[in-house]
């Protein structure tokens, strides 16, 4: 067998469901035994364009892959062995109604890190986006996590529901600090046309409001111990998530499954959304040839969404252009308005102005 | 087969008032003709214009040469010139009569005679033409064939005892249309053996022919390698290509006296080809050119900007193009410190205007800015000088201004009667001017008001048709200038005030319209990095304020799964967005800002 090459990372997309959420946007569909087996076998086909990499890091994101039964899942694991280095750190997403016979399973197989959707424990919004969940009870399942050795864990934070008031967020942060987990994801509510919210006409926060609850998340989750290193994610010291750094950090990784996406080899592929198409091993879809003058696209787009910012050394050894010269006109104004700042050989945005960078995106990109 | 002699030549167009039936007539027309054959049928062949078609009218006249095989046994030549119906656009309408010989006059039976149609038939009758009454679409319940006959006798003054009854729609009658074109309908004067006349109506460019000229030919031949002059302005081509509209192009070697088609003679300047100019011949010269056509002049003045300045050429380019087959358009350049150089463009009313703003956008991929439109006010100074000022910004400083006269029209409202009463409030609202009422029969009224021209030109007809249901008729004709308590008002933005966005203002109305302007621009701006306040000033005394705020979130959503190429996509997407927005300063305006100062205050919710 001829050596492998290793690769950063590799997305798996499992997105099955026993129920489905209601702000929810991505590829998911109902569990049913018969479309896991054969999505499974499509899964297997799909991976075999990988066939000469081994991945460092490998994410099963949903969906719900702890939706799969005990022998799915490690038909699943079983399937990405030959993909996997010596020591590959996999991260799974997994919700509050995981059992602890697949808990131990999922220890068995190998899985270090968890994603568990946890969203809020205000009543009232739970029932709107139709999950179920309490405090006592998700401090229980990361009991239990830990009883297994898995001692790195991430919970999603939802804000932004329609009506609420920053009181109802201080208490969700009060108690989302309190449980021992080592990272925080913030998403700001998206009523996004393709999910139920969508339909029953409702609408989000407003804007001024929004705006003041990002600030109060960065604020109290900074007194907590959990540091913004990216727009939205937060985490102890050392416990930044190795995966989506992955992202950030303009790297290379495989993508398999519904809807998932890739970036090997300058080249960036977006999976079909269609479950029949992808039953019907129709896999990609959406296809970038990633050139030189696109890679520095994103490397500024992605670099300046981290608390660090673009590393100004990196990006002139990766393209032998200066990024502070080349942008001078659009920079300088920025730079001398203390909107963006250069420090340590980095340019990052100015801490306050995190929620608006799409502006300067905007600024710098075109 | 084509050579008539004129006995067999009928050139004629078609009258009536917007959605009477004037398009599908002639669409029956070219069917029963074998001109276009059933199958190759779009609707409304002559409305050519993708716009036309969407907004069911027509803008741009159009020529057809059709064979017709009469009851006689013998065989005619038709030329019919479409034309437009609405009241922007009768100088098209002008154009295509000094062409023909004659008109139909299409009156629809369940509407009956409106102003637009008066205003017509009068230009008519001013071209000596022959008018041909049709009633239209009598096979509607609610037709009334001879009450629409009453009314024409009536108000028109053309005798209706031959009117025929149509269905357009249906096809009913229309062979009886086309036998009364052959019998009432004059064939053209002229002589094939005196010097060349041929009257430009119309033109376009071709790319590969370079400008293309409608013409009737009133006097002489015209053959292909004859040397030409237009007789304006001298310049001279040699004919490459003569054809006929069938309304597929048919080249042909002469065109003889009496014919409609056209000519190319890789004519490249669009400035050389007049619509209006009399085309004459080198060997065979007249003395003197055919009668112009009535010229138009425009009523309402805009400025007319790229949003990306690097487009001035292209706009100026693809403005030249559109004079070319648009005598009425007029434009000059001129410079505005808040939209950079552009174009002030005089057009013959807002449909007119929206209709220009649309092909440019749409057929020369242009994203533009226009500012409010205004008409000419007269401006007396202290020193004895008059300036006519088309453009609010350039208004001199009140100190060494005597008075201000603007323009007025004589406008004419024909309505049912029970709408009278909205109708009077509308007029008297925008400064109406009551002159006569009068009773055209014992449901219809018409209405004639003295009304400033500038009260008119936004949403007036729009206000009209929906404070009558949309019965209501609406005509004018400018009548003079009278002395008027105006002022400019100032829009500032962040403290500086916008050139692009000053107006003039009745003074009486001047502190209401400035609350509704900056509440209107506030709510039309989006939110910008900093808070800006939005300023309504008359003499440097700010009469109204809002603010718009700072925006706060701007951010796309996490991506998942590494999506990355969809953000890049949204990105992209949010720039494109942006672009339709002009940097003034550091404000970003969308473009619809630069027109809302002109909302009224029944735009208020």
């Amino acid at each position: 067998m001829t050596k492998k090459i290793t690769k950063e990372g590799l997305y798996i997309h499992i997105p099955f469901c026993q129920y489905i959420c209601s702000y929810c946007s991505f590829c998911k569909v109902f569990y049913s035994k018969n479309f896991v087996l054969r999505y499974l076998k499509s899964l297997e086909i799909e991976l075999k364009k990988y066939d000469s990499f081994s991945f460092k890091s490998i994410y099963i994101g949903g969906g719900t892959p702890t939706s799969l039964s005990l022998d799915e899942l490690t038909n699943l694991f079983n399937m990405i062995k030959p993909y996997q280095v010596k020591d590959s750190y996999i991260t799974i997403e997994s919700n509050p109604d995981i059992t602890l016979d697949k808990i131990k399973l999922l220890k068995e197989l190998g899985v270090k890190r968890v994603s568990l959707g946890v969203q809020t424990f205000n009543q009232k919004y739970l029932k709107l986006i139709e999950r179920e969940s309490s405090y006592s009870k998700i401090k229980e399942l990361i009991a239990a996590f830990n009883d297994q050795g898995i001692n790195n864990i991430n919970i999603d934070l939802i804000y932004g529901f329609n009506g609420q008031t920053l009181d109802e967020l201080i208490e969700d942060l009060k108690l989302f600090a309190s449980l021992n987990v080592q990272h925080i994801s913030t998403y700001c509510l998206e009523v996004s046309p393709s999910s139920k919210l969508y339909n029953q006409g409702y609408e989000a926060l407003n804007e001024d409001d929004e705006a003041l609850f990002y600030k109060t998340i960065v604020d109290y989750l900074a007194k907590a111990g959990f540091y913004r290193y990216e727009i939205s994610n937060f985490a102890l010291h050392g416990y930044e998530s190795k995966h989506n750094l992955i992202y950030w950090n303009n790297l290379e990784y495989g993508g398999v499954g519904l809807g998932a996406s890739s970036y090997i080899d300058k080249i960036r592929y977006t999976n079909t959304k269609s479950l029949t198409k992808y039953l019907n091993n129709q896999f990609d879809d959406y296809k970038e040839i990633v050139t030189n003058d696109i890679e520095k696209f994103y490397e500024v787009m992605l670099s300046l969404r981290l608390e660090h910012g673009l590393d100004l050394k990196k990006y002139q050894n990766k393209f032998h252009e200066d990024f502070l010269i080349a942008k001078e006109d659009v920079l300088r104004p920025l730079i001398n308005n203390n909107e963006l700042i250069i420090e340590d050989g980095y340019l990052r945005l100015n801490k306050d102005n995190f929620f608006i960078i799409d502006f300067y995106l905007r600024k710098l990109l075109f | 087969m084509r050579k008539y002699d004129l006995k067999h030549i009928r050139n004629f167009s078609i009258i009536a008032h917007i959605d009477h039936g004037k398009s599908t007539l002639a669409d029956r027309i070219l069917e029963l003709t074998g001109t276009i054959t059933k199958r190759e049928m779009k609707d409304q062949i002559l409305d050519s214009m993708d716009l036309e078609r969407e907004r069911g009218i027509t803008i741009k006249l159009n020529a057809v040469s059709l064979n017709y095989h009469a009851k006689n046994g013998e065989d005619y030549l038709f030329n019919l010139i479409d034309t437009p119906g609405h009241v922007d656009f009768s100088y098209e309408v002008s154009r295509s009569l000094a062409a023909c010989e004659g008109a139909l006059l299409v009156v629809d039976a369940t509407q009956g005679v409106e102003a637009q149609t008066l205003a017509n038939v009068y230009l008519a009758i001013d071209n000596n033409l022959e008018i041909v009454p049709v009633i239209n679409k009598v096979d509607l319940p609610s037709a009334d064939f001879a009450k629409t006959c009453s009314e024409i006798e009536e108000i028109i003054g053309i005798p209706c005892d031959e009117a025929v009854p149509v269905s357009a729609k249906t096809g009913l009658n229309v062979d009886k249309v086309l036998e009364e074109i052959v019998d009432k309908i004059p064939s053209p004067k002229g002589d094939v053996n005196n010097p060349l006349q041929a009257l430009i109506f119309d033109s376009f460019y071709d790319s590969y022919r370079g400008v293309v000229a409608l013409i009737t030919v009133k006097e002489g031949t015209l053959s292909v390698g004859d040397h030409i002059k237009m007789m304006s302005n001298g310049y001279t081509y040699e004919v490459t290509e003569l054809g006929i509209r069938r309304p597929a192009e048919e080249k042909v070697d002469t065109l003889y006296a009496g014919e409609v088609g056209y000519v190319a003679a890789s004519i490249k300047e669009i400035g050389h080809v007049m619509p209006g100019d009399t085309i004459t011949s080198i060997e065979h010269e007249a003395t003197l050119p055919l009668d112009g056509y009535r010229k138009m002049n425009p009523m309402v003045y805009s400025g007319v900007y790229p949003c990306d300045s690097k487009k001035y050429q292209d706009l100026k380019d693809a403005l030249e193009k559109l004079s070319l087959n648009d005598a009425s358009l007029y434009f000059e350049p001129e410079t505005s410190q808040a939209l950079g150089f552009g174009f002030r463009c005089g057009f013959l009313g807002l449909l007119h205007m929206d209709v220009i703003q649309e092909r440019l956008e749409r057929e020369y991929n242009i994203d533009l800015i226009l500012t409010a439109p205004s008409v000419i006010y007269h401006v007396y100074l202290t020193n004895g000088e008059m300036i006519e000022l088309d453009n609010p910004s350039k208004m001199p400083d009140m100190n060494y201004v005597l008075r201000i006269e603007e323009p007025i029209v004589l406008a004419s409202i024909i309505t049912p009667k029970e709408y009278i009463g909205p109708i009077m409030t509308l007029s008297q609202e925008r400064r109406g001017i009551y002159v006569d009422m009068e009773y055209l029969d014992d449901v219809r009224v018409k209405l004639t008001y003295k009304l400033p021209l500038s009260e008119i030109v936004y949403n007036f007809f729009d206000k009209l048709k929906s404070y009558s249901k949309g019965y209501a008729s609406f005509d004018y004709e400018l009548d003079g200038y009278i002395e008027s308590k105006l002022v400019k008002m100032d829009i500032l933005l962040n403290g500086n005030p916008i050139d692009a966005l000053s107006i003039i203002v009745y003074k009486d109305f001047a502190y209401n319209r400035g609350l509704q302007i900056v509440r209107k621009l506030k709510d039309l701006i989006p939110r910008q990095q900093f808070e800006v306040p939005v300023q309504a000033s008359i003499g440097g005394k700010i009469i109204a304020r809002a603010d718009i705020k700072a925006v706060r979130k701007d951010v796309l959503a996490k991506c998942y799964g590494g999506d990355i190429s969809r953000k890049k996509k949204l990105l992209e997407k949010q720039k494109e967005g942006k672009k339709r927005l002009k940097a003034v300063g550091n404000v970003e305006v969308p473009q619809e800002a630069f027109m809302s100062v002109l909302s009224f205050n029944d735009d208020e919710e």
